[in-house]
């Protein structure tokens, strides 16, 4: 078995045992990038300096000096955050020669606790979209099958731990991006608790309701990297100072899991209901309640979303004009024609419909009618998801509507935004979320649940996630020995 | 929605040949993004959530101003060049 087949939590018992060096880890992955990433496309950017962090890590371990548990695991990490030195491109044209001078606070967290970073994950251009196929450099492709997409935005990340190009991943998760990706590719993806993982760093597309999430093959895995990036930051002012606890509750056993109608209703396909369906089944025989609530607000989840990120992002992306960074025109006759000329050549056209759509929502005549209605229906929703939680602990769902879907598939641009319906609400209110596999569809490819909590209570979360994980038998089962599944 | 008058405010230039697919795409995604709740008018402003300022305290900075400056397309003795700003006709005026 190759090193990159293991999951993050049982690399690091190996090296615990000197069973492995972190060098031979990242050889491993190194090679399997040599074979697989032609095909996957996973990654923008490899890091040069790889091998010098995995020796470092080892020699520290052989002194026997103090270091991280995840010391010498390899992560990688979306294009989106910065790295000081190393190209940080959001897959677009606007920022392919962009490095930033300064490490996001969760680099300097995994740098500090000795991590190897693989490299830069591709993903759609600016976070916006759900396929990773609007990055500006190339398609990323489902290593379960490369006929198919990994998801998105965070696709490269969850395509790179898939197939094995690395062990676990950080990224971020404005109106789904960690999670459901993660369910496409059969792993598990959390976006935390609005203000627990600081976005110092992360370059902005909606600042009120994204977050740095991460991504990982297991729920241990996963919750490792996110106790170690969840570190408190004063230069992210909106970071509350909670430190994370893991797991005081520890059994099932009345544990009341609640189901929205409105996530399970005409708009989500049999298949994702019925995996969903056996998931909560199976966590009811052990000890679970599981209860239909209703969310009314939930309908128009997906509306106040697309009003409110593009909002944000007409304003967030201004700053790309070709002067202080990113593309400049070669041609243009004028300051003002440099901006627009710039900004029309450096973004795609994905960007363009959101920088349009939210320059609409906010423009004379049009702001209270969208802008100010939408801020107010997230407030109501907010209001409802937070009260639903006095008739459960957890709130269930799949994590898409659909089943994974094939590269290039022709859908309509509301089609695909609808589809955001399961992952938006989180950001919307603020709330954690994490995505598991939870079975298979009709066409082979994983299924996702999602399970949402209170404000920072990931404990239950990760409680939940990993009590289904034992009981289902484990998650590799949805990705090995597939195509390049590990 | 106008699409040349929005791409005019994004700074955005939307070729004349596709600006009618344009203009039909963001119509069909402004008409689904407008099905939102009736919401009464008072409750529109939000007085009561509005965020609070934070202190903002100056920090030594970390970063240097050839750092900083190494990401512009244009730079020269420590600034950033632009197009020229004024032209002579206005500033003659």
């Amino acid at each position: 078995m190759k090193l990159y087949e293991y999951s993050a939590s049982e690399l690091i018992d190996m090296l615990n045992a000197g069973k492995c060096s972190s060098a031979e880890i990242l050889g491993d992955i190194t090679e399997r990038i040599s074979t697989a990433e032609k095909d996957i496309g996973a990654y923008i950017t490899l890091n040069s300096t790889a091998k010098e962090a995995a020796v470092r890590s080892d020699e520290l371990r052989s002194r026997g000096e103090p270091c991280h548990i995840l010391s010498g695991i390899p992560v990688a990490v979306k294009d989106n955050i910065s790295t000081a030195g190393m190209l940080t491109t959001c897959g677009s044209k606007m920022l392919e020669n962009y490095i930033p001078p300064y490490d996001a606070h969760v680099i300097r967290c995994i740098k500090k606790a000795g991590m190897v970073i693989t490299g830069k994950t591709n993903m759609d251009e600016f976070a916006m979209g759900s396929s990773t196929e609007t990055s500006y450099f190339h398609v990323t492709r489902n290593p379960l099958d490369t006929s198919f997409s990994a998801g998105g935005s965070s696709g490269g990340s969850a395509a790179a731990i898939a197939s094995g190009e690395c062990i676990s991943a950080i990224c971020s998760d404005t109106g789904g991006s960690v999670r459901m990706p993660a369910s496409f590719c059969g792993l598990v993806g959390l976006k935390p608790t609005f203000g627990n993982i600081s976005r110092c760093g992360l370059i902005a597309f909606s600042p009120s309701i994204e977050q740095i999430g991460v991504m990982g093959k297991t729920v241990r895995d996963t919750e490792l990297l996110y106790s170690l990036v969840s570190e408190y930051d004063p230069m992210d002012v909106m970071m509350t100072n909670k430190q994370y606890h893991s797991f005081d509750v520890n059994e099932l056993k009345g544990l009341r899991i609640g189901i929205p109608t409105e996530l399970f209703g005409d708009n989500i396909s049999d298949e994702c209901k019925k995996a969903v369906a056996d998931a909560l089944r199976l966590l009811e025989q052990n000890g679970a309640v599981i209860t239909e609530i209703s969310i009314p607000m939930l309908k128009y989840a997906a509306n106040i979303y697309y009003i409110i990120s593009s909002a944000e992002a007409s304003s967030e992306l201004a700053r790309y004009d070709g002067v202080r960074f990113g593309h400049r025109s070669d041609s243009f006759t004028g300051l003002d024609d440099m901006y627009i000329r710039s900004r029309t050549e450096g973004f795609g056209d994905e960007v363009k419909r959101r920088i349009m759509l939210g320059t609409f929502v906010l423009s004379e005549g049009s702001r209270e009618s969208y802008y100010l209605r939408a801020v107010s229906a997230m407030h109501m929703l907010k209001k409802e998801i937070i009260s639903s939680f006095e008739h459960c602990d957890l709130i269930a769902s799949p994590s898409y509507p659909e089943p994974p879907f094939h590269l290039a598939e022709s859908i309509s641009n509301t089609a695909r935004y609808s589809a955001d319906i399961c992952t938006v609400p989180a950001n919307l209110s603020g709330l954690p979320a994490i995505s598991i596999p939870c079975g298979k569809a009709g066409n082979d490819m994983p299924l996702g649940l999602q399970l949402m909590s209170m404000p920072f209570r990931e404990d239950l979360l990760f409680f939940a996630a990993g009590e289904y994980e034992k009981l289902c038998g484990g998650f590799s089962q949805f990705r090995g020995g597939k195509a390049y599944g590990v | 929605m106008d699409i040349q008058h929005t791409a005019r405010l994004a700074k955005l230039e939307i070729p004349e040949d596709s600006a009618e697919k344009w203009q039909k795409d963001m119509e069909s995604i402004i008409e689904m993004v407008g099905k939102l709740p009736e919401i009464d008018e008072d409750e529109l402003l939000l007085h009561d959530e509005i965020m609070p300022m934070h202190d903002d305290i100056l920090l030594e900075p970390l970063i240097s101003r050839d750092e900083m400056l190494s990401n512009a397309p244009a730079a020269k003795n420590g600034y950033i060049c632009v197009p020229k700003t004024v032209t002579d006709k206005e500033h003659s005026k």
